[in-house]
């Protein structure tokens, strides 16, 4: 089954790009994979350890890169330019010189987090102590220790669900769905590495939507005495000695709640990834109203875009966990591999109408 | 005695029309407070009155604003109201001149050509024909364009016109009836029995035989004096009722007689009467250009108090941000009127503020300078930050009025009509104020701004956080580095057009970026669409009115908007990503070289350092 | 626990089916933004009333819209229009128009 002729490009070098490289390349094709950043793996650089064991990320990240094979072209530090489509080739630029061709493009272009300073009221980037949950894993990673940003073990932690995500007022009606279990495994890592702290979660929902999960909840509350309080937070100020003042309506109870805390963690949502909107118009693809590219359809065809021969997988069509990420990148890589095989794309849409 | 019956419907009609008129303000004489009684005898006998006298001719017969806004327009309103102005006072003395009497029925001038073979002396006769007829034509242009103005109101410089209500449709058609029907009764008088000139003369002659006989002659006298009567009836339950109140209103004016925002006093209702629906406005307003809303605007509004139908949402949907104002030709204060309906409509609500006299808040320190965040500042605590910042820099002895609760400073209240409940806020703000033996109240909200201005009566001086940092520039308690950052500033509505602060801001601005100009500047300045006056817009609305104002200002050319407004930075920053959004107090925050060694802090965001180590 | 300032002297349970939730439905066809509500509570946090007295937005239209109205109208008298709870509500519910509404009805109901 050697297609050797045939060239796929895959544009985003995250845990979806490399695994769909990695099945793609078994069965034959030639891979090339454009990469922004100057190293591969995505988001999961930058994690310490996976829900909902706790495993080091950088473990799965390693297998991940291991498993691909040493023909895969890699261009870093470089974006897709220019794409033209010529009858069933792409001739595609990059970084506005290199020029290649391929005979399906696959983006995984995945996602990026949402900026928490547009959520003014709860002050990051104003003041010291309040970090997103990005940021908790960065200081886990540095320091395998949990420490305000003055260094000191915090005695009181607050995790605030929801932010950035279901949100009118910035813009983000989605659920990004994996902070709710984000928050809970880092609620444990904090209470594991400072035992005598107090750990708030201030949520809407607890949403612990996946196989295991809803354990790590229980897991948090009767092993770890985290305190889930809830009600959305309203407001963060901060005090004279610069620890901070969370206030909340505490709705089970039904009054309003304040809760003063050392170190605040924002559990962030996902955004589309900045190239996603400039590949849409580029490409011709639509992006849904969230912004993540629209699927083809729902239940049957998550992978096809409008054009034929270019698909998509991963975040940059919906926030989704590191293994739906895997196996959605699984899926392309199948349905790219039909197409190339039979010359055209499945269609199911097509079959069914 | 020159009579006949047909005259009798023009003047029941006019009797009524005077009845109801003499009634009415006598009823808003009513309302004339000590106050302003005394204010008027002051200035009655003035030069006062000359202007009042030199404006009516300019406004009320010439249309002068009309004109200034659109020649054809202009021309249409002067045509009508100065013309028929023309034709009484010529009317008048040509039967003076033909019956030698100063005065006569009043009905006599008006249906002269009737009555002209009884004259007595003869005096100019063709001369007078002339004048009337060529008076008649001017009328009647002006008719034939205020029937294509509603065909084609874009080529009189309107989006649209307004909608009538069916008071006023009525009259609006007859009112169009009544000069084609001089027309034609002085046309068939004129080629039965004589009199006329070109144009009377000349339409009798193309009837002659035909239409023109004895019976049409009378029918057509009655026709012309029923819709004189109908109009003078129908009048003072229509917008025409603008045409003798704005007199009125222009002189009080003139003597000096303002609109309260908080109560509908005599010349709040000669404003509101004097409104003729002439629908300039309705372009000016961002309901209609951005969301398609075209009913609650001002014309609608003061038509459904004269016709008692006003419902919530007409009274409540609406931006309050001025810009109906300025291009408003009768210069009626829509904001005061508005507010001043909405109190009447809310004076009932209960309302329970005494807990405020038992609260707990944190102490306020004594200090030179107290600072109000405000509500809107809670939220969008960056502001608070860089003011404080700020203060410390510049070295200034500050405390804060509301560092983690406020007291609201009333004006949300106000603006829904409970004045007299928002009393409670005030004192208490009053209060705690008082506390801090400020000299100087600064606060970064003009919201707040004016209604510690206008309504608390404070001895102490109060400053909104642009002029204030103005100030502090000018007198070099800050020093300052320019940035390349380019920036468009938005000014709000309530300290632009509400409270006169254009330059302050602006000069500030200069000092630490380079301000771009816009179309949409100082008195034209857009409204952000987060107006706590409008109760009743959906957040995706406010949303369509900050992205189109935010478009506009910026022309997809400028990605920073700088603005002095907590609820404009956070409605703005809620309706879209693309463009940041910065307080002035922020970005003089930023620019700031530090006079003495302050606490530094990492500016640097978390997650910045983050991107830089991927593996 | 005090509900409003007073204890309540029935049973602790909602009625639901025979409670009038005519005053509610009323509110709700003035200002069906209030639909959108899932109770996460941002509006009673951030309001300013409610850090100095029990007035509680989100509790107070709950159990309006449960029927349970026999504390509304003095909960209602407590807000201060200062528009807090709009801004900050994550799924666009026009709260100041809820008050007002709110009052309206009570008031239409005497």
């Amino acid at each position: 089954m050697k297609e050797t002729e045939k060239h796929i490009l895959i544009v985003g070098a995250g845990p979806a790009g490399i695994e769909a490289a990695e099945h793609l390349s078994d069965l034959g094709y030639q891979i090339s994979i454009v990469e922004k950043d100057e190293a591969i793996g995505g988001k999961l650089n930058n994690w310490h350890q996976l829900f909902p064991d706790h495993r080091p990320a950088k473990e799965v990240l390693s297998h991940l890169v291991n498993k691909l094979p040493k023909n895969v072209k890699f261009y870093l530090n470089s974006t897709v330019t220019k794409t033209i489509k010529e009858e069933n080739l792409f001739n595609v630029e990059i970084n506005g010189k290199t020029k290649i061709q391929c005979d399906s493009i696959l983006l995984t272009v995945g996602f990026d987090v949402f900026d928490a300073r547009i959520k003014e009221e709860y002050g990051y980037g104003i003041y010291d102590n309040v970090v997103t949950s990005a940021d908790l894993e960065h200081i886990f990673n540095q320091n395998n220790k949990i420490l305000t940003t003055q260094g000191k073990i915090p005695k009181k932690i607050a995790f605030i669900n929801c932010v950035g995500s279901r949100d009118e007022k910035v813009g983000n009606l989605y659920c990004s769905s994996v902070c709710c279990v984000t928050g809970v495994k880092q609620a444990i890592e904090a209470k594991q590495m400072a035992p005598d702290a107090e750990v708030f979660m201030f949520y809407m929902d607890i949403r612990m939507y996946g196989r295991f999960y809803e354990d790590l909840y229980l897991e948090a509350q009767e092993k770890y005495h985290v305190q889930f309080i809830r009600g959305r937070l309203s407001e963060v100020a901060e005090l004279q000695d610069g620890s901070l003042l969370l206030k909340a309506d505490d709705t089970l109870a039904g009054c309003p709640i304040k809760v003063h805390a050392d170190l605040v963690v924002l559990l962030i949502g996902f955004v589309p990834a900045a190239s996603c909107n400039s590949l849409s118009k580029m490409l011709n693809i639509e992006c849904a109203k969230d912004g993540f590219f629209a699927p083809c359809d729902v239940h049957i065809d998550r992978n096809s875009t409008g054009t034929e021969g270019i698909y998509m997988a991963g975040a940059c069509t919906g926030p989704k966990n590191l293994e739906a990420s895997l196996a959605d990148a699984r899926s392309a890589a199948l349905k790219i591999h039909y197409h190339l095989v039979h010359g055209k794309a499945t269609n199911l849409i097509n079959e069914l109408s | 005695m020159k009579f006949d019956p047909f005259v009798l419907p023009f003047t029941v009609g006019l009797t009524f029309m005077i009845s109801v008129l003499l009634y009415q303000y006598f009823r808003w004489y009513l309302l004339l407070s000590a106050k302003e009684k005394t204010i008027v005898r002051t200035n009655l006998f003035t030069k006062r009155t000359f202007f009042g006298f030199r404006e009516i001719f300019s406004e009320s017969l010439f249309h002068k604003k009309i004109f200034a806004k659109n020649r054809l327009l202009g021309y249409m309103h002067m045509s009508l109201a100065f013309g028929w102005f023309l034709l009484i006072i010529v009317g008048h003395l040509e039967t003076s001149a033909y019956f030698g009497k100063a005065f006569e029925a009043p009905y006599v001038p008006i249906f002269l050509r009737f009555f002209q073979n009884e004259a007595t002396h003869q005096t100019a006769q063709f001369g007078y024909w002339f004048v009337m007829d060529t008076i008649l034509l001017f009328i009647l242009s002006g008719v034939f364009l205020a029937w294509y103005k509603r065909k084609k109101a874009k080529k009189f410089g309107l989006g649209r016109a307004t909608k009538h209500a069916i008071g006023d449709r009525i009259a609006l058609t007859v009112l169009w009836f009544i000069f084609p029907l001089r027309l034609l009764a002085e046309s068939i008088t004129s080629i039965l029995y004589g009199g006329g000139s070109y144009l009377t003369f000349g339409l009798g002659s193309l009837m002659e035989g035909t239409i023109a006989n004895e019976h049409t002659f009378y029918f057509s006298w009655w026709a012309y004096s029923i819709s004189l009567g109908l109009f003078f009836i129908f009048l003072p339950f229509s917008r025409y009722m603008h045409i003798p109140t704005e007199i009125g209103l222009i002189m009080l004016r003139n003597w000096g007689l303002k609109t309260e925002k908080n109560k509908m006093s005599c010349i709040s209702q000669f404003e509101l009467h004097s409104c003729s629906s002439c629908g300039i406005c309705l372009d000016t307003c961002q309901l209609t250009t951005d969301l398609n809303s075209c009913y609650s605007q001002a014309p609608y509004l003061y038509k459904s108090v004269r016709n008692a139908n006003l419902t919530d949402a007409k009274l409540n949907d609406c931006l309050m941000c001025g810009r109906c104002e300025l291009s408003c030709v009768v210069g009626i204060s829509n904001n005061n009127l508005r507010q001043s309906i909405r109190n009447k409509v809310s004076n009932k609500t209960e309302s329970n503020l005494n807990y405020l006299n038992d609260i707990k808040l944190q102490p306020i320190n004594k200090a030179d300078v107290i600072y109000f965040a405000g509500c809107m500042s809670h939220l969008t605590p960056g502001i608070k930050r860089a003011m404080e910042s700020i203060f410390k820099a510049a070295s200034v002895n500050f405390s804060h009025l509301d560092q983690y609760e406020s007291v609201c400073c009333g004006r949300p209240m106000m603006l829904a009509g409970m004045t007299k409940q928002a009393l409670p806020l005030i004192n208490k703000n009053k209060d705690l104020i008082a506390q801090s033996g400020a000299k100087i109240l600064v606060t970064s909200c003009p919201i707040c701004y004016k209604v510690f201005k206008e309504d608390y009566n404070l001895d102490i001086e109060v400053v909104h956080h642009t002029t204030y940092l103005q100030n502090l520039i000018d007198s070099g308690k800050l020093r300052l580095q320019k940035s390349e950052m380019k920036v468009v500033y938005h000014d709000p509505c309530e300290l632009g057009r509400g409270s006169g602060i254009y330059e302050a801001p602006r000069q500030v601005i200069k000092r630490v970026a380079s301000l771009k100009k816009t179309d949409y500047e100082k008195e034209q300045a857009l409204c952000c669409g987060g107006s706590l006056a409008n109760t009743i817009l959906t957040s995706s609305e406010r949303n369509i009115l900050a992205n189109a104002a935010l478009k506009k200002m910026t022309n997809d050319k400028i990605h920073t908007v700088v603005t002095a407004c907590p609820l404009c930075k956070k409605t703005f920053a809620s309706a879209q990503k693309e463009i940041a959004i910065k307080d002035i107090a922020e970005i003089v925050e930023m620019n700031l070289i530090p006079m003495k060694v302050i606490r530094t802090k990492s500016k640097k965001v978390p997650s910045e350092l983050l991107l830089n180590n991927n593996i | 626990m005090n509900h409003f300032g007073f204890t309540i002297n029935k049973d602790n349970t909602i009625d639901y089916d025979n409670n009038d939730r005519s005053l509610a439905n009323e509110v709700l066809s003035h200002e069906p933004s209030l639909y959108r509500c899932i109770q996460c509570g941002s509006c009673a946090g951030t309001c300013t009333a409610g850090s100095f007295t029990d007035y509680n937005f989100r509790k107070m239209h709950l159990l309006m819209r449960r029927g349970e109205i026999q504390h509304l109208r003095l909960a209602v008298e407590k807000c201060i229009l200062c528009g807090k709870c709009q801004l900050i509500c994550p799924r666009g519910v026009n709260t100041r128009n809820v008050i007002r509404q709110i009052r309206i009805a009570l008031d239409k109901m005497n």
